[in-house]
């Protein structure tokens, strides 16, 4: 499903190249979940951005479903974007000014879905245990419930690559455990593939399969 | 602190340059008040020179009173110097291009004149020259094309002695249009001397100055002058204030003052008056013999000054004879017919035998008895009369005489009489001194060269006639009683022709041989031994100053003249001395106070400055929301924060409200620079020089630093209030409760509730009161709706964002509801647009031009499309085609004034009560309203004096009279008071005002053809009331009242009238934007009663159809071009007025525009903050698949609906707050200019958000992403 080749990333900063990736080779299959931990500043958020299009690869190559992402125009882009990528960032970033059903049914009018996304919506919802709570404002929430709904947000549109930059990271530990629930249970019933990028270990331990980014190379943990 | 402030510095310099501009707007508003009101003493005092006092006659007096009266001690303790002058109306026309200009003043002067300006200009005439010389200002050169060498023809009024209303006075052209041809000897700049004038005006006078002789000579009145100058030893006031601001200059009178402020100049009018002679008086006091006859050049003797001159008598004992002679046209018997006879009216003759001749002569009849005393309806003829018409005792005799009726319309009238006796001509009844020498007539050798400037048919005069005129002249052909006379030929200005006085027997004196040149009166009955046909020579020496002072004078003449004289006062016969510099001084403060009105309408500026201030501090201080949460943590008490952040507020205040000043200084020299172009029509001429002063510097600075710190305080004050814990994490607001706060709620419908009531009375007020209501009105509004605004920001309220039919259907809603997300922000920056746009609209919807409808007769205009004024009084019948003709308009012209009526108003110059003269109006114009105005009634009146008020005024009036004027010398005939009561109507128009339910107090003349008038029909009749002594009924023009003269509908404004009596002119209607700003109107009766001395007609209304109103104008332009008659239609009239009214509101629409700038800056840092803010958010859509032109287009249609908001809610503030006005007034608001300003306003406010928000997109989105590490 997702493919990685050869993946390398490189900033500029004062006038000096810094190699953030240094190849990175990673295939992904269908359902499955992994995690990449690594410490701060590794490149884990950059390397879920790639995946997520968000930032493109300085080299190497990226496949999603047999596609090269890179390759569209910035419409098609965003398109892809929208109906095969979710993500769920550390900040939940949803707009305070709109309700929680509201901030899920977000991702659907970026595009004519030609119909109404309400009762999936509701049905995330209720699948993250905010069904009580839809018309509430996110100022209203916890912040655990808060990534929850960030969390239903990122599915709304059925994705199949479902991305995770430290979903749990301003969370308690009470609250992270309450969305790495969610989130798994959701992976399950959805079939998409989850990527999570954590240095939560506790997090990470939950993923059958966890990957570490070292000195920009990616490896595989035991 | 420092450290902050530098490293904060983009933020705190945006501050600062937003409390520079608060600042700088209301200093500069201040400035530009004081630089108005300093220019205008400026050009007061400049205009004046050393003149402090004036003295303007209506009548001529010695030149050498000037001489006479700087001799005075009196004059010398507190005096300089004085000087005479000739002050003339006029029109100059070139000689060669034909260039007319009206309105000229010209100056008849000397050097002495020209000492008060430090002048040395020559205006002899060079060896050569053909025509004498003239000096014109710039102005009026400018306006004639003329330069220096030119010939200029110049025609003003000649000054006769006679007044050209009574039977004797010229009303022709040519007997009253004097006409010179000068040459242009130099061009004299527009200062100084060479912008002389007495009345404050701002605008350039077109001025003439000639010498004083040459005016003289061509007016015939050689030694002669109708103005006085005088300048006091010490200043009545001090020179203005300095352009550099320097330290305040006194600005009052140093002398002495009255409770009015004025200096008081009692010394001046007792010198004047010991000064004055009788001949200053147009008196002539001559000695025939056996007694002395007191005449005026104006041939006739007011009630005053007869009464006067009775009173006097009797003081030093004399014995006295009034006289009234007057012209018969036909004395008719039987088919037999006199033509032209003088009468006499005097009381003479002896119920019983009478030895001596007595010192004026007997009358004796033809049978040699003596003539008994007349009773009314008898009459005694001459004998040659009784002979030419074979009359006896007992028939009845026709005597026709001429009567000045109203337009000085000569008419006829007859009265049939009864012969009491036949008299010889002997004696009384040979005194030729009975009548005065008749101009055109006197000098006239025989009847057929008669020239008189009444009618006469010449074709009547016999052989017989013409053998009396040369043997007896003018002798009076019949005699009837003093009250018959006094019945037949009382005018206004006066009944009697002469007052005699009968000198002691031993003062007796030859005449001939004390100077005169008359028989003694027994001399002159030894002439007529022939029954009735002797000569008696006239005792008189025409043109000699016989009647002065001089060693000739018998002790009774000396003690009568000083008795006489002392009676007299100066004011009484028009010496009003007018304290000119004072009153122009005090004029200068101006009608309309320009700091105010600017203060006024920069307020909304200053607000949006303010505000402006408030977001940008706040914001600064939002950005450093960690730091102050720090403090908190730290220890700091809120209170200590707030004290640390107010202090780097007031160093930014102070520096930015000093660099403020810096800007007031511009915005006002920038203000003024408009005012002298393109806002010129607004003051009338470019005068106006910056001044500052250090006091309104210091108050502008004070108020902003107050206001900015207000601003700042409540910033931090907010912020300060949020838990540390909070704040070390950038929050910056935290809504504890859902939905809106109940002050939000309270003060949104309170001040609904306020603007309603508001709105409701704005009904029902007007003048100032209006202005208030409708910034009342205004500002309610406005709070309230940024209210609602508020609370629907906060309340559950849900645009629907789930559009399901795509996402471009939902940027729109999406839009709206993150204008929620900030909701103070979003609410400032509709406040900013709403406040902008509400200066904007409001100030637009006042906006007037004028069309056809002032065509309409409840129109300002009447439904007049013309109208006129003159410089030279006109006293022809201007509807009368005779009279047109003899006017000399051809035969098309004539055609063309057949369906065109003309009503003539007399004028009494004054000061412009309009909005065209900024200074405040001491002596406003005066119309008097002709009875033809009157009864026609239309235009259209704002309001007019109810029943009650009218009838409480007239009671209060009379009562007032009466306690302070017991024996009253100014009421005339028709001025008792009177339970009078007046109907009136509020917002009527003539024609069809509410009904009246009291009854009037109705003019006493009966004559008056429009007595029956009532009030609740025709408003007009309201100036027909008799409201007291010494009160007037006027109108005046609404804007004028409420603006320049500042009295409200009832009040009553002070003026003098021809006799110095004051009388009050109490306002019983306003006009609605009429033609008649400029002046107040009165009617012709009031007019005459108190301003006799003011002749003929010099405002003329035309009613002829529009299609011909341009050759109608041209065709009286034309004719009439000797009185500088001056046409023009109504609409530009209105126009004219209304162009200042539309300047002042263009400026106060280009302080809007300064506000919505501030309005958009503002829009602009709030959307560039937002979008920032918002990065991570942005990004996270872009995660989910936005792209960045739609995220655009939300954030691009939430600042339009910002700015639609606060165009909305500004735009239906203004035009619910101007709606009283626009629908009590039937003001039309100009949409279409409205819906441009707006959709200009909206561009601006998009243009410049979009700028912003380029900007704001430009930012990278994914680092936002990261920032959560």
């Amino acid at each position: 499903m997702l493919k990685l080749t050869g993946l390398k990333k490189n900033y500029e900063s004062e006038g000096n190249v810094v190699e953030v990736l240094r190849g990175i080779d990673l295939e992904v299959d269908e359902g499955q979940a992994l995690a990449v931990v690594g410490p701060s500043g590794c490149g884990k958020s950059t390397l879920l951005h790639i995946i997520g299009t968000l930032d493109e690869p300085t080299e190497g190559q990226v496949e999603i479903n047999q596609r090269n992402p890179f390759m569209l125009s910035d419409k098609e882009l965003a398109k892809f974007r929208n109906s095969v990528v979710g993500f769920v960032f550390q900040d939940h970033h949803l707009l305070p000014q709109l309700s929680v059903v509201e901030n899920v049914l977000m991702p659907t009018l970026a595009f004519s879905s030609g119909g109404s996304q309400l009762q999936r919506a509701h049905e995330l919802l209720k699948k993250v245990g905010l069904e009580k709570r839809i018309q509430h404002r996110p100022a209203q929430l916890s912040g655990g419930e808060r990534q929850r709904v960030a969390v239903a947000r990122a599915l709304i549109n059925r994705p199949s690559l479902l991305l995770c930059d430290e979903p749990t990271g301003s969370l308690d530990s009470k609250n992270a455990e309450a969305v790495a629930d969610v989130l798994f249970e959701l992976h399950r019933d959805q079939k998409t593939v989850l990527i999570c990028v954590t240095h939560s270990r506790e997090l990470a331990d939950r993923f059958p399969v966890q990957y570490e980014l070292r000195d920009g190379k990616c490896v595989q943990l035991q | 602190m420092l450290k902050a402030l530098i490293y904060y510095w983009r933020t705190n310099l945006a501050v600062l340059l937003g409390c520079a501009v608060a600042t700088a707007v209301l200093t500069g508003a201040l400035v530009v008040g004081d630089s108005v009101k300093a220019s205008l003493r400026s050009l007061a005092v400049e205009r004046l020179g050393d003149i402090d006092y004036a003295v303007v006659a209506p009548h001529l007096f010695r030149q050498a009173l000037a001489q006479d009266l700087a001799s005075e001690p009196q004059f010398q303790e507190g005096f300089e110097k004085a000087a005479p002058a000739l002050f003339l109306n006029g029109t100059a026309v070139h000689a060669e291009s034909d260039a007319r200009a009206s309105g000229v003043n010209v100056y008849g002067i000397d050097q002495s004149f020209q000492d008060f300006f430090a002048a040395d200009w020559d205006l002899s005439t060079p060896q050569g020259q053909f025509s004498p010389s003239i000096i014109v200002n710039e102005t009026l050169a400018r306006e004639l094309g003329a330069s220096e060498g030119d010939a200029l023809l110049l025609s003003f009024q000649q000054l006769s002695d006679i007044h050209p209303e009574t039977l004797l006075g010229g009303k022709d052209p040519d007997d009253v249009v004097q006409r010179i041809r000068l040459q242009v000897k130099r061009i004299v700049p527009d200062r100084g001397l060479g912008r002389f004038g007495l009345r404050p005006n701002q605008n350039l006078p077109r001025n003439a100055f000639v010498a004083l002789e040459v005016l003289q000579e061509r007016l015939e009145q050689p030694g002669r002058a109708n103005a006085l100058v005088m300048a006091s030893k010490q200043p009545v006031a001090a020179v203005p204030r300095s352009a550099s601001g320097g330290g305040p200059t006194q600005d009052d009178s140093e002398g002495a003052s009255t409770d009015s402020g004025l200096p008081d100049f009692t010394p001046l009018a007792q010198a004047l008056e010991s000064a004055a002679q009788l001949e200053d008086y147009a008196l002539k006091l001559q000695n025939h013999g056996s007694y002395l006859s007191l005449e005026s050049r104006e041939f006739v003797l007011s009630r005053r000054l007869s009464d006067a001159a009775i009173a006097a008598a009797q003081e030093v004992g004399l014995q006295v004879q009034p006289v009234l002679s007057y012209l018969a046209n036909k004395i008719e018997l039987d088919g037999r017919m006199i033509p032209y006879s003088t009468v006499t009216a005097v009381d003479a003759g002896h119920p019983g035998y009478q030895p001596e001749r007595g010192p004026f002569g007997r009358w004796t009849t033809v049978d040699w008895r003596h003539a008994k005393p007349l009773e009314m309806g008898q009459i005694y003829l001459n004998t040659w009369a009784a002979d030419d018409l074979a009359a006896e005792v007992g028939d009845e005799v026709r005597l026709t005489y001429y009567e000045v009726g109203e337009g000085d319309q000569l008419t006829e009238d007859t009265i049939t009489l009864t012969v009491q006796g036949v008299l010889r001509i002997s004696e009384l009844a040979a005194d030729r001194n009975l009548v005065a020498e008749y101009p055109g007539i006197a000098d006239a050798d025989n009847m057929a060269e008669w020239d008189p400037t009444f009618p006469v048919d010449l074709s009547l005069i016999r052989e017989e006639d013409e053998e009396y005129w040369d043997r007896y002249r003018s002798l009076p052909k019949a005699f009837v009683s003093l009250a018959q006379g006094q019945q037949l030929w009382t005018t206004r200005f006066g009944d009697l022709t002469a007052v005699r006085l009968a000198l002691p027997q031993e003062e007796w004196t030859d005449v001939d041989a004390a100077g005169g040149s008359s028989a003694r009166p027994g001399a002159s009955s030894s002439s007529d031994t022939s029954g009735g046909r002797g000569t008696t020579p006239r005792d008189t020496s025409a043109g000699q100053p016989s009647d002065e002072a001089s060693g000739a004078d018998t002790p009774s003449q000396q003690r009568y003249r000083q008795a006489l004289t002392s009676r007299l006062r100066p004011e009484s016969f028009g010496f009003n001395i007018q304290p000119v510099k004072s009153t122009a001084l005090q004029a200068s403060s101006g009608a309309t106070d320009f700091g105010q009105l600017f203060l006024g309408f920069s307020f909304f500026l200053i607000i949006s400055a303010a505000l402006l201030v408030g977001l940008l501090f706040r914001l600064g201080a939002e950005q450093r929301a960690p730091e102050i949460g720090t403090l908190l943590a730290v220890g700091y008490t809120p209170g200590k924060v707030q004290r640390r952040f107010l202090g780097e507020g007031l160093i930014i205040a102070v520096l930015g409200g000093a660099l403020g000043l810096a800007g007031a200084l511009g915005y006002a020299w920038l203000m003024l620079a408009g005012l002298r172009t393109w806002w010129v029509e607004a003051v009338g001429s470019p005068f106006l020089t910056l001044h500052v002063h250090n006091l309104s510097l210091g108050i502008g600075f004070a108020i902003s630093l107050l206001v900015v710190i207000l601003s700042i305080w409540q910033a931090v004050r907010r912020m300060s209030k949020l838990p540390a814990p909070a704040l070390l994490r950038g929050v910056t607001s935290i809504h504890k409760q859902k939905g809106p706060s109940l002050s939000a709620k309270l003060t949104a419908w309170i001040f609904l509730l306020l603007a309603v009531l508001l709105l409701a009375g704005s009904f029902f007020v007007e003048g100032m009161a209006a202005t208030g209501m409708f910034f009342g009105v205004g500002a309610c509004l406005l709070i309230s709706g940024l209210g609602f605004f508020a609370i629907w920001c906060r309340s559950d309220y849900r645009t629907k964002v789930l559009g399901s039919d795509g996402s471009e259907r939902i940027t729109i809603p999406l839009a709206l509801r993150n204008t929620s997300r900030a909701p103070g922000r979003s609410l400032l920056s509709a406040s900013l647009v709403a406040v902008a746009c509400f200066m904007i609209v409001a100030v637009g919807s006042f906006h007037q031009d004028f069309g056809e409808e002032v065509l309409q007769r409840d129109s300002g205009a009447g439904g007049f499309p013309l109208l006129a004024q003159s410089d030279i009084p006109i006293h022809r019948d201007l509807n009368n085609e005779d009279t047109l003709f003899d006017l000399g308009f051809s035969d098309p012209q004539l055609d063309l004034m057949d369906n065109s009526t003309v009503y003539s108003l007399r004028l009494r110059p004054g000061e412009d009560a309009s909005c065209l003269n900024l200074y405040k109006p001491q002596r406003p114009r005066i119309l008097g309203v002709p009875d033809s105005l009157i009864e026609r009634g239309g235009f259209s009146f704002q309001a007019v004096m109810e029943d009650d008020e009218l009838g409480a005024s007239a009671n209060a009036s009379s009562a007032q009279a009466q306690a302070s004027q017991p024996s009253s010398e100014g009421g005339s005939g028709g001025e008792q008071a009177s339970q009078s009561s007046a109907a009136g109507a509020q917002n009527g128009t003539a024609g069809n005002a509410a009904p009246a339910s009291a009854a009037l107090s109705r003019p006493a003349s009966a004559s008056s053809p429009s007595g029956s008038l009532d009030p609740s029909d025709n408003p007009w009749a309201l100036l027909q009331l008799d409201l007291g002594p010494g009160v007037i009924p006027a109108f005046a023009d609404a804007n004028s009242a409420t603006w320049i003269l500042k009295v409200p509908l009832g009040g009553e404004i002070p003026l003098e009238d021809d006799q110095g009596n004051e009388i009050r002119l109490k306002i019983v209607g306003l006009l609605q934007t009429s033609i008649f700003q400029s002046e107040l109107l009165i009617s012709e009766r009031h007019f005459l009663d108190r301003f006799p001395s003011r002749d003929g007609h010099q405002y003329f209304l035309i009613d002829t159809p529009v299609e011909q109103q341009d050759q109608v104008s041209t065709a009286m332009e034309s004719a009439l071009a000797p009185y500088g008659f001056d046409a023009t239609t109504t609409v530009q009239k209105l126009a004219d007025y209304h162009a200042v009214q539309n300047t002042y509101l263009s400026t106060f629409q280009t302080l809007g525009g300064l506000g919505l700038l501030l309005g958009t800056i503002g829009l602009a840092v709030i959307l560039t903050r937002n979008v920032l803010e918002r990065r991570k958010e942005l990004a996270t859509l872009r995660a989910f698949g936005f792209r960045p032109g739609f995220l655009g287009r939300v954030i691009f249609n939430e600042t339009a609906f910002l700015l639609i908001l606060g165009l909305a809610l500004g735009t239906l503030s203004a035009l619910l707050a101007v709606a009283p006005q626009a629908i009590t007034h039937a003001q039309s608001i100009p949409w279409l200019d409205l819906l441009l300003t707006l959709v200009a306003i909206f561009a601006v406010g998009l243009l410049a958000s979009t700028a912003a928000l380029r900007q704001a997109l430009k930012t990278p989105l994914l680092p936002a992403l990261k920032e959560d590490r």
